[in-house]
């Protein structure tokens, strides 16, 4: 994280009450800084990116899953099972859309949220960790940068509740959400 | 805090944080009554409910002992006044008086301007937030 950082983060969250005011204000900046530094290449990202990058707030949503593969299990006429456990079903007509390689799903309210990424060739998807992950673990602050060297390649930085930071090096990524009850009904 | 009707006076907390003691603005007003066109910095609580663009849109004027009550019921409540200190102060009280503890989140970038910073319990549970105003943001 460039911007959204977990020092800053936690002088948000500090005991001391004029540094969490200072931390506010310093807040709103990186808000501005990394809205003026998007604009630099906003028109390079593609478009589930741009989108992420613009539109989404995923704040407080609930991480089902973050998996350093494509964990399709099965398919089920138009449902595919992901991990975790128990399996998140996804219909088909999502996960077709891209060849994944990183699937992370979310739960906002009665929504799942689904991110594919199509990663860069021979790089990993970095997960800095440093305690066991919660039983539940919450998004909290995300940004998308470009690399500082290959064109069109770029980072998905994103810190969850547990403080890890999962930084993900992808080219493409395509971003759905539907509500999970209605689309099991409405295919029967 | 020139006009405030309110004082400042520390308590310490005994959350499962445990970050010791904590400021709150206590009403005073009956022995400092604000002079007429004062700015009025003693926050005020209400109750809340979100808008679009992330907008925190007030309620009915509520005390502290029934923001705590709405937020054991993981309703929403909004801190309001000029003075951004006191009421990230009091918004972290009701949370922990509330449900035990408190944890302070910016607005996330796409949140939306009218979107607020907020307390929540560690565990976020129960949901609602009890968000509060800065020198920047205020609610609706």
């Amino acid at each position: 994280m460039k911007f959204f950082t977990l020092d800053l983060y936690h002088r948000f969250n500090s005991p001391d009450v004029d540094e969490a005011v200072r931390a506010d204000a310093d807040w709103e900046d990186a808000i501005v800084r990394y809205k003026n530094y998007l604009q630099t290449y906003r028109d390079e990202l593609p478009p589930g990116a741009k989108k992420l990058a613009e539109e989404v707030n995923l704040h407080d949503a609930e991480v089902l899953g973050r998996d350093f593969e494509y964990l399709a299990t099965g398919f089920l006429s138009s449902w595919v099972n992901v991990l975790p456990q128990p399996p998140v079903q996804i219909p088909y007509t999502i996960v077709s859309q891209m060849p994944a390689q990183l699937v992370i799903i979310l739960r906002v309210a009665d929504e799942i949220n689904v991110i594919l990424y199509s990663l860069w060739n021979g790089t990993e998807p970095k997960l800095c960790e440093d305690r066991p992950t919660p039983n539940r673990l919450y998004w909290l602050y995300d940004e998308i940068v470009p690399d500082q060297e290959r064109p069109r390649h770029f980072w998905h930085s994103i810190l969850f509740s547990d403080e890890s930071t999962l930084e993900v090096p992808f080219i493409d990524c395509v971003y759905l959400k539907f509500d999970a009850e209605r689309e099991r009904k409405s295919k029967g | 805090m020139e006009g405030s009707a309110g004082c400042l006076h520390t308590a310490y907390s005994d959350g499962p944080r445990g970050r010791g003691p904590t400021e709150a603005w206590c009403n005073m007003s009956s022995a400092n009554p604000p002079s007429a066109g004062a700015v009025q910095a003693q926050p005020l609580i209400y109750e809340a409910s979100l808008g679009g663009q992330g907008a925190v849109v007030k309620g009915n004027q509520i005390s502290q002992a029934q923001a705590e009550s709405l937020r054991k019921q993981g309703k929403e409540v909004v801190v309001c006044g000029p003075d951004h200190k006191a009421n990230l102060t009091l918004a972290k009280q009701i949370e922990r008086n509330a449900n035990g503890s408190d944890q302070l989140c910016g607005p996330h970038k796409n949140a939306g301007p009218h979107a607020l910073p907020h307390c929540h319990p560690i565990g976020r549970h129960p949901a609602g937030h009890t968000f509060y105003e800065t020198d920047k943001r205020k609610a609706v």
